[in-house]
């Protein structure tokens, strides 16, 4: 479960510019959540909050049980790589690691033996259709498929969170619509798959719905039974 | 399994090494030039410290040399010292040999006596140097017989007209084989080639050695020489006088001993004192000079090429912003991500190392041929080469793997 109490974000600048205003929400084990706004809203930043990115200003987070709050950052950074798996709108693959490679980064970071690490992301690649895509560079596949790399890297540690922020945004619709079955296919393995979108078409496909606005939740469909 | 993940390390450094060869290749050359010097001058260095080693053992550290020198024609004016027929006595005398031999009764005194005549064979010249000697003599030296026999006492007893050469001569005189049994005729008289023996040290050379005491009896202590219309008498009594001591400790009290000796019975320079521990640590003294200018200058060039490789490692860092925030974000602590670049950088100053060392032994003959030195690389040049470079590696990547590590996981994610 990931609980937020009361979590603000402001940024010191010039001007101090608060991006989450007072946040409450829990997301349950196994939910398929969307969040939804528009650009600026703080969408982005309740993300890189809920996957232990970033910290709040002020309020706490609770991930799987425990107040993040007093992690340390080497913490942080452990429970990112074993429980949460991020994609990004621009795939954010390292362009000149193999796919393979790419997919197999978190089990590097779990200090995993190669031999097991290749084994994972060969069998994460196929789970996407992309196992005979493994020893290309990034910049040899379509957006499709480097979305699809971007999932299988978001699975290989086994992670039970997967956390994606605007997935099919660089995607044509049809590409896009691949995607989202992939999302859905994880939510019915077990997984917590928390998508963040601006597209209403999008939310509406996933069964919960936050939307925020202007840094504060304004309607939570709630948790589905 | 962190060996494993070093290793990965390691690769993935080498692969972005090659994958940017132009700019690693230029990032590299500082290093590449410094860590060259560093090996050149060891090798040079450990050439050159093993040459003089060589030349001043093989005068012995043990002795004190003495020769006689004829004084300038000012200080013998000075001093008054020609004998009243005209006879310019100098150099090494009787009574210096036994005051010697009386301050340091545990040491051994040898005496050479100089043969100022020249030496014919076969009717053809050669140029060599004539020395008369006491068997004892090339024990100073660590000399060794290359051909026939030694010098021995029955030789010295019974005045033998027999000679000793060195390879040079011998070479002279049909080779180091052919040479034993031949004649020789140095001034009037004749006498037959015995052996030959390698004297290194200051008497390497043209030489030929003679019983002490037939020397001393077919040539006496003066020597005649009329030239240019003009003539001119001298007489040396003893030419070299080799004072050796037991232990290397007792040289510096001996030889101030000694100083004082022929200081207190000299009144020109005419006798020149040589020890070889002290020329010894002369030329370490000059060695030592020798190697700090080297490493200031390598260390200098370290330095320029340590600064150019933090200079490209913080541009790569910046560049490489975004991987830096995706490794983050999929579980990578602060310190992997400072030993990621640590290690990169590590690997890029270790290929400017060996690059360095291989260019260092394309230089050492040059360099060699440059100082007159002989130049030798050990296993030790080569570790020692390579640990500067990855000192370089290490100090000067620290700085770009704290930066990278530093880095806002957000902040870098967003980095365009």
């Amino acid at each position: 479960m990931i609980q937020l109490e009361a979590v603000s974000k402001t940024y010191e600048m010039a001007e101090p510019l608060t991006v989450l205003k007072g946040v409450s929400l829990e997301i349950a084990d196994n939910e398929f959540v969307a969040i939804l706004g528009a650009s600026g809203s703080g969408k982005s930043t309740m993300l890189h909050i809920m996957g232990l990115l970033d910290r709040p200003s002020s309020g706490s987070v609770h991930f799987r049980g425990t107040n993040t709050s007093a992690l340390s950052d080497d913490d942080l950074s452990r429970v990112r790589g074993e429980s949460i798996g991020f994609v990004f709108q621009s795939f954010h693959l390292i362009p000149h690691l193999t796919v393979a490679e790419n997919v197999e980064l978190p089990l590097f970071y779990l200090r995993a033996a190669r031999r097991a690490r290749r084994d994972a992301a060969m069998e994460c690649l196929g789970a996407v259709q992309l196992g005979h895509r493994a020893d290309h560079l990034p910049s040899e596949l379509s957006g499709g498929e480097r979305q699809r790399t971007a999932i299988a890297r978001s699975l290989v540690a086994n992670a039970p969170v997967v956390m994606a922020d605007e997935p099919t945004g660089n995607l044509d619709t049809k590409t896009g619509d691949d995607i989202f079955d992939v999302f859905r296919r994880l939510h019915e393995d077990g997984r917590t798959v928390i998508v963040i979108t601006h597209d209403v078409a999008v939310a509406n496909r996933i069964p919960r719905t936050i939307k925020l606005s202007d840094g504060e939740v304004v309607e939570d469909t709630g948790p589905c039974s | 399994m962190q060996l494993d993940w070093m290793i990965e390390l390691v690769r993935d450094g080498l692969r972005n090494l090659v994958r940017h060869r132009v700019r690693s290749t230029l990032t590299l050359l500082g290093v590449v030039f410094g860590i060259a010097s560093v090996t050149t001058m060891i090798a040079v260095g450990e050439g050159a410290q093993r040459t003089v080693l060589r030349e001043i053992e093989a005068l012995g550290l043990k002795n004190i040399i003495m020769d006689s020198v004829k004084p300038t024609e000012v200080e013998t004016a000075r001093a008054g010292q020609q004998t009243s027929r005209s006879i310019l006595g100098y150099g090494i005398t009787e009574v210096d040999a036994r005051q010697i031999a009386a301050i340091s009764p545990e040491s051994s005194v040898s005496v050479a006596h100089r043969v100022n005549q020249k030496i014919y064979s076969e009717g053809a010249r050669v140029d060599a140097d004539v020395l008369g000697v006491a068997p004892q003599y090339f024990n100073l030296f660590g000399s060794e017989l290359l051909a026939g026999m030694r010098l021995a006492e029955m030789h010295e007893m019974l005045r033998h007209t027999v000679a000793v050469v060195t390879p040079d001569v011998a070479a002279s005189l049909r080779g180091i084989g052919g040479a034993v049994g031949k004649e020789i005729k140095i001034g009037p008289k004749y006498f037959r080639v015995i052996g030959v023996m390698s004297v290194p040290g200051r008497t390497a050379g043209g030489t030929v050695f003679l019983p002490y005491a037939t020397a001393r009896a077919m040539f006496g202590t003066s020597t005649y020489k009329w030239e240019s219309g003009s003539f001119e008498a001298t007489r040396t009594e003893i030419g070299r006088l080799v004072v050796h001591t037991e232990h290397e400790d007792a040289v510096p009290g001996l030889a101030q001993a000694v100083a004082r000796v022929l200081e207190m019975n000299h009144q020109t320079e005419d006798v020149s004192v040589t020890v070889p521990l002290d020329v010894l640590r002369s030329k370490q003294r000059t060695q030592r000079v020798f190697n700090i200018v080297l490493i200031t200058i390598a260390a200098i060039s370290l330095f320029v090429g340590g600064i150019g490789i933090m200079n490209i490692m913080l541009a790569i860092v910046m560049e490489r912003t975004r991987e830096i925030g995706i490794r983050r974000a999929v579980g990578a602590r602060k310190q992997d991500v400072f030993m990621q670049f640590l290690v990169e950088t590590v690997t890029l100053s270790s290929v400017g190392g060996a690059l360095g060392v291989i260019l260092g032994i394309v230089m050492m003959p040059i360099a060699a041929s440059w100082t007159g030195w002989e130049s030798v690389l050990t296993p030790w040049a080569v570790i020692a080469a390579l640990v500067v470079s990855w000192t370089v590696g290490v100090v000067f990547g620290t700085a770009p793997a704290i930066r990278a590590a530093r880095l806002d996981p957000v902040d870098a994610l967003r980095y365009e």
